[in-house]
């Protein structure tokens, strides 16, 4: 899985493409989001509209992540969610724990039109 | 061997053999490889230019201008001494040179003095045949005519190359189909697979079976849903069952019934474990954890899954909706 950076004021988007999966993608985002993090990057929106494949692994490192930037006073939102991964949230029931928008400028406008917590 | 034919290489039958996987002699001049002499002759300005290949007892030319002949007897070839260099071989008279002098292709037609050749490599790093100009006149190349005529060089051993990467692109589809087009046919379709405790290895398998059901007809939503429990399945045995030790290996058994249905059983080394400790991922406790969803996610996607052998071996099944 190939992660590209953007920026856009205080919120780094991240346009993922390929599998996230065990010991594909994984590793490699949990790394990309740690770095942000030592940089006080804390308002993060993952682009998953080309991840082609996401497995119990990829949805961990989607949680955990998600904990640790809310814990940082961040967030993780995401946008183009694909069906197939929807599917797989809504089984295991993170549909409602994510805050998921359809277009990126909704999901960057999203962290300054309300006070993060 | 004579002065005249040249000293053959040691190597000489290795270097036919790699000359026979091109499939090029005998076949049909090409516009590509025509176009190549037209430039080597233009540019280094002699009236004869040629591709040719060296065979076991003759030359065979895929491309020549000015030259009568589509062939002729290795015996007599430049070329044959051409492919014994690595750089450009040159003779600038070849009636002075005490090799050539009483070769007929220079007391008779088409009369050669002047030859250059630069020899074409193979993938195995024999010398296949040469590009090579030809004049009636004694001469030199300049310096740039002889870098030009290194620079086709290159690009008619990437002709050559891309000749015979086609060929075994088309033989490796027409296995492929054969293999798919049985596919539909086959009844029952069981097979085994040792598969190293290597992450890498899990999209051959995951992929392999997919494909095997799109074969037979299974729907996409079906064929996403075991997909995705396989991979979990695979990849909980290579993390738990081999804690991510590549050399230990898994079993797995792919079986796909006559009656429509796919049982799947995966089998590690590890110690096992008891599936009824596995919390359950959708506790309000649980929710945000990172990890623990790759059994729960089984049991969703697939009809039945069973845990045999102390947690070692999983089994499950789907039916063809």
């Amino acid at each position: 899985m190939t992660v590209v950076e953007r920026r856009v004021g205080d919120v780094t988007v991240l346009d993922l493409k390929g599998r996230l999966v065990f010991d594909e993608g994984d590793a490699v985002l949990r790394n990309h989001i740690n770095d942000l993090v030592a940089q006080g990057r804390m308002n993060v929106v993952l682009n998953l509209g080309e991840v082609t494949y996401v497995d119990s692994c990829g949805i961990g490192v989607l949680v955990a992540k998600f904990v640790s930037l809310r814990r940082k006073g961040g967030d993780l939102r995401l946008v183009h969610v694909t069906p197939r991964s929807q599917r797989l949230m809504h089984i295991t029931k993170l549909m409602d724990v994510f805050k998921i928008f359809e277009s990126e400028d909704d999901a960057i406008a999203s962290f300054s039109n309300e006070p993060v917590a | 061997m004579s002065a005249i034919t040249g000293e053959r290489s040691s190597d000489e039958a290795a270097r036919l053999e790699t000359l026979k996987k091109y499939q090029i002699l005998d076949t049909e001049p090409e516009i590509a490889f025509d176009d190549l002499a037209l430039l080597a002759s233009h540019i280094c300005e002699t009236p004869m230019a040629a591709i040719s290949l060296v065979d076991e007892d003759r030359q065979w030319f895929k491309s020549r201008i000015g030259l009568p002949d589509p062939e002729t007897a290795r015996s007599i070839a430049f070329c044959s001494h051409a492919i014994e260099q690595h750089g450009i071989f040159v003779v600038p008279d070849a009636s002075k040179d005490a090799r050539f002098r009483d070769n007929p292709q220079v007391t008779g037609d088409p009369h050669i003095r002047f030859y250059a050749g630069a020899p074409l490599f193979g993938r195995e790093g024999h010398a296949l045949g040469t590009l090579c100009v030809i004049d009636r006149r004694p001469r030199k190349l300049t310096a740039a005519q002889t870098r030009a005529l290194g620079a086709l060089r290159r690009q008619v051993e990437a002709q050559l190359e891309l000749r015979r990467r086609l060929a075994e692109l088309r033989a490796a589809n027409e296995n492929i189909q054969k293999l798919a087009g049985m596919m539909p046919f086959c009844s029952t379709c069981e097979f085994t697979m040792t598969i190293p405790a290597n992450p890498a290895a899990i999209p051959a398998v995951t992929e392999g079976v997919t494909g095997m059901l799109t074969q037979k007809h299974w729907p996409e939503e079906q064929i996403m849903a075991i997909e995705l429990a396989l991979q979990e399945a695979v990849a909980n045995a290579i993390r738990h069952g081999c804690h991510g030790d590549a050399t230990k290996e898994l079993q797995c058994t792919v079986n796909i019934t006559a009656e429509g249905e796919v049982i799947i059983t995966v089998r590690d080394p590890g110690p096992g474990f008891d599936p009824a400790t596995v919390p359950d991922p959708l506790a309000p406790d649980n929710v945000l954890k990172p990890s623990g969803r790759g059994i729960f996610l089984i049991n969703g996607l697939m009809d039945d899954v069973q845990f045999a052998d102390g947690g070692r071996a999983l089994q499950m099944k789907k039916r063809k909706a």
